[in-house]
């Protein structure tokens, strides 16, 4: 039982659990149908040799001298020929054997008890397969005086023929059982995958749900399933309600914070502040702009979802904001260069993907002289990688970082260049989104001659 | 230059009127995304700033339906939200430049300036016409090296028609891009402006580079 709850595949274990019972109940059905034919065929042979024992008695007178005489033509064939497997015999009252049949020449006879007149015995003993049916019934002979003679007719079959008749039995019993087994069997295989065969469809969809191409368990299934897809169903609508409902409060309170912020930062020419305080005062409130967009930034990103993984096609979303950038900074008149496979897509959320693009981008636009690289691939799983990536870099032609820099530019909140608002807040949310992600940002230089920052998405 | 100011909120739309006005900028201010797409294809203006988060009709739908009905003008999108997403369909659906807030007014004012010349198709900040040198970002004008003094009315004056330089505008037109919708109108106003101008511009009376073309308007002569 143990190893049966051990099997992991539901399938399995229904098919274990199957045969054992039908091989189980079918040696039942064998024991209990073999002992009844056993029974009914004993019961044959106690029939059969009473009537031999009934025509041998009256078949049997004695002579003058007593003696007993059964005449040949009377007796039965199987009781003339030897080794027949029957032989009859009369025995006295001292068990001494008076007659036998031709039958029983050369037979090594046991000895027989014999018994009161008027009772009769059937002797067989199941547990030894080589002792024969032994039957025997008392008379006496006589007019009730000293005379009478006690005589035991004992008719005795040796058990060749049952024996034969239970293996032709048995043999049949098997092939007949063992066939319907087979039968029982074929058709619970197919009863269970037909009725296993919405789990199978269940696990297809939360594949789909799992690779981006559904968002919900849409099948009608049998009743005992549906309660678990309608529960999973519900589940994804709430982790993305909750979600969507989160990130509206997020967006709320970036909006409730930042417009006081913006009023306080146009303030800075008012007359009562001396320069000093001025400047304490712009300080502050940058402090403060960067500290709520990176906490809100931060919290905003979620990383995988718990059961549907969403799938956004990455090249529509780079050439938009490509083009967003290209005319923010109109005048720089940067040129870019879009390296991206059709169909390629991210293994995450939109807003995500938008927070990274759009960060590490328009750095590189900020910094660039004139050229924009970015570039998509896939790094298939082989040999060498057990992981697929999705691997995204960017590049351009400015200064580059600074070793110091490099270090630094993703840690939380630390900006790589106090002159250049938001680098170092851009690039510590892409760090936080890509970690989300259980990816990783390296920052290097580019063979263009600037900065390189090069993400890599596990797949 | 006219512009158009959507905010919701009071204290910044009143703040950054009042700045832009010091700057030299004619400002219509709207309070939700109705009143501002109202405005923006109502009134002549020069630029639009609107804020993404607006009652009523969001930024992104204000955009999108000045871009429908065929208005061309530049816009500059403000958002709190600071999302990449929100940035970049502000831009697709047709606005020039965004800025997040807080921000400083100094780089709201530059970008306004240089979305202006972006749509006048001047890169350059300083616009040379002649000897005549108007620096947009410092807002100095030189003629012949020299500096010139300007009051704020004429240096807006001089600004748009050198902006439009070879272009004949109206009269209506230059007091449409250069008053606000509620200031009382005075079309004898430009013509003293115009007049203070010539003056200043050219002392000799020799080079006349406000050229006036009866009942048609003025003329920047771009030689």
């Amino acid at each position: 039982m143990i190893r049966i709850y051990s099997v992991k595949s539901l399938r399995r274990r229904i098919l274990v659990a199957t045969f054992g019972s039908i091989l189980f109940f079918l040696l039942l059905a064998g024991i209990a149908l073999d002992k009844a034919f056993q029974r009914i065929i004993r019961s044959n042979i106690e029939d059969q040799l009473q009537n031999l024992a009934f025509s041998l008695l009256t078949s049997t007178h004695l002579d003058p001298l007593g003696n007993i005489v059964i005449p040949q033509n009377r007796l039965q064939s199987e009781l003339t020929v030897p080794e027949s497997g029957l032989i009859a015999l009369v025995i006295d009252r001292e068990g001494q054997i008076v007659w036998r049949s031709p039958s029983s020449l050369g037979e090594n006879l046991p000895l027989f008890t014999p018994i009161a007149p008027g009772v009769r015995d059937f002797q067989h003993n199941k547990y030894s397969p080589g002792l024969p049916f032994i039957y025997s019934f008392g008379s006496v002979w006589g007019n009730g005086d000293i005379y009478d003679r006690y005589l035991t007719f004992v008719v005795v079959q040796y058990k060749g023929a049952y024996d034969n008749q239970i293996k032709d039995y048995r043999e049949t019993i098997v092939q007949w059982l063992g066939g319907g087994s087979m039968l029982i069997l074929l058709i619970h295989l197919i009863i269970i995958l037909v009725s296993l065969r919405p789990l199978k469809r269940v696990v297809r969809e939360i594949d789909a749900i799992e690779d981006g191409s559904s968002d919900h368990i849409q099948g009608n299934y049998p009743s005992e399933l549906s309660v678990l897809t309608k529960r999973i169903n519900r589940f994804i609508r709430s982790e993305r309600e909750q979600l969507a409902h989160y990130r509206h409060g997020l967006d709320d309170l970036a909006h409730s914070l930042k417009t006081p912020l913006a009023v306080i930062r146009g303030m800075e020419h008012a007359e009562a502040l001396n320069p000093h305080e001025t400047r304490l005062l712009q300080e502050q409130v940058g402090r403060m702009t960067d500290i709520i967009d990176y906490q809100l930034k931060r919290a905003a990103s979620v990383g995988r979802h718990t059961l549907g993984a969403d799938h956004t096609p990455l090249c529509p979303i780079i050439e938009k904001t490509f083009s967003s950038l290209d005319k923010v900074y109109a005048d720089k008149h940067i040129q870019h260069q879009i390296s991206c496979k059709e169909g390629l897509t991210f293994p995450g959320d939109k807003d995500d993907l938008y927070e990274i693009v759009g960060n590490i981008s328009d750095n590189a636009y900020k910094w660039a002289k004139t050229l924009v690289r970015i570039n998509s691939e896939l790094l298939a799983a082989d040999k060498n990688n057990e992981q697929a990536y999705l691997v995204l870099s960017v590049e351009d032609d400015g200064p580059g970082f600074s070793l110091a820099s490099q270090q630094q530019i993703t840690e939380r909140g630390v900006r790589a260049d106090e002159e250049v608002p938001g680098q170092g807040i851009g690039l510590a949310v892409v760090q936080n989104i890509v970690r989300s992600y259980k990816g990783e940002l390296h920052t290097g230089k580019s063979e263009l001659g600037g900065a390189l920052i090069r993400l890599s998405f596990p797949l | 230059m006219r512009l158009l100011l959507v905010e919701d909120e009071p204290s910044l739309r009143e703040q950054l009127a009042n700045r832009l006005r010091q700057d030299g900028y004619a400002v219509d201010t709207a309070i939700d995304g109705e009143e501002g797409l109202f405005y923006a294809n109502e009134y002549p203006i020069d630029l639009a700033i609107i804020d993404l988060g607006l009652p009523k009709l969001s930024g992104i739908e204000v955009i999108q339906r000045m871009r429908k009905e065929g208005n061309s003008v530049p816009v500059l999108i403000l958002t709190a939200r600071n999302r990449w997403q929100d940035k970049v369909e502000g831009l697709e659906s047709g606005a020039d430049d965004y800025l997040a807030k807080p921000f400083h007014y100094e780089e709201l004012a530059a970008r306004v300036q240089a979305l202006i010349r972006r749509s006048a198709g001047k890169a350059d900040p300083i616009i040379c016409v002649g000897t005549v040198s108007l620096n947009s970002v410092t807002q100095d004008v030189t003629l012949d090296g020299e500096r010139l003094e300007l009051t704020a009315y004429e240096y807006r004056l001089l600004h748009y028609l050198m902006l439009n330089a070879g272009k004949v505008i109206s009269k209506m037109e230059l007091t449409d891009h250069l008053y606000e919708e509620d200031t009382d109108r005075d079309s004898n106003v430009i013509e003293v402006f115009i007049r203070r101008l010539r003056k200043k511009l050219d002392p000799d009376e020799t080079l006349e580079p406000i050229e006036t073309l009866r009942g048609r308007g003025y003329r920047y002569v771009i030689d």
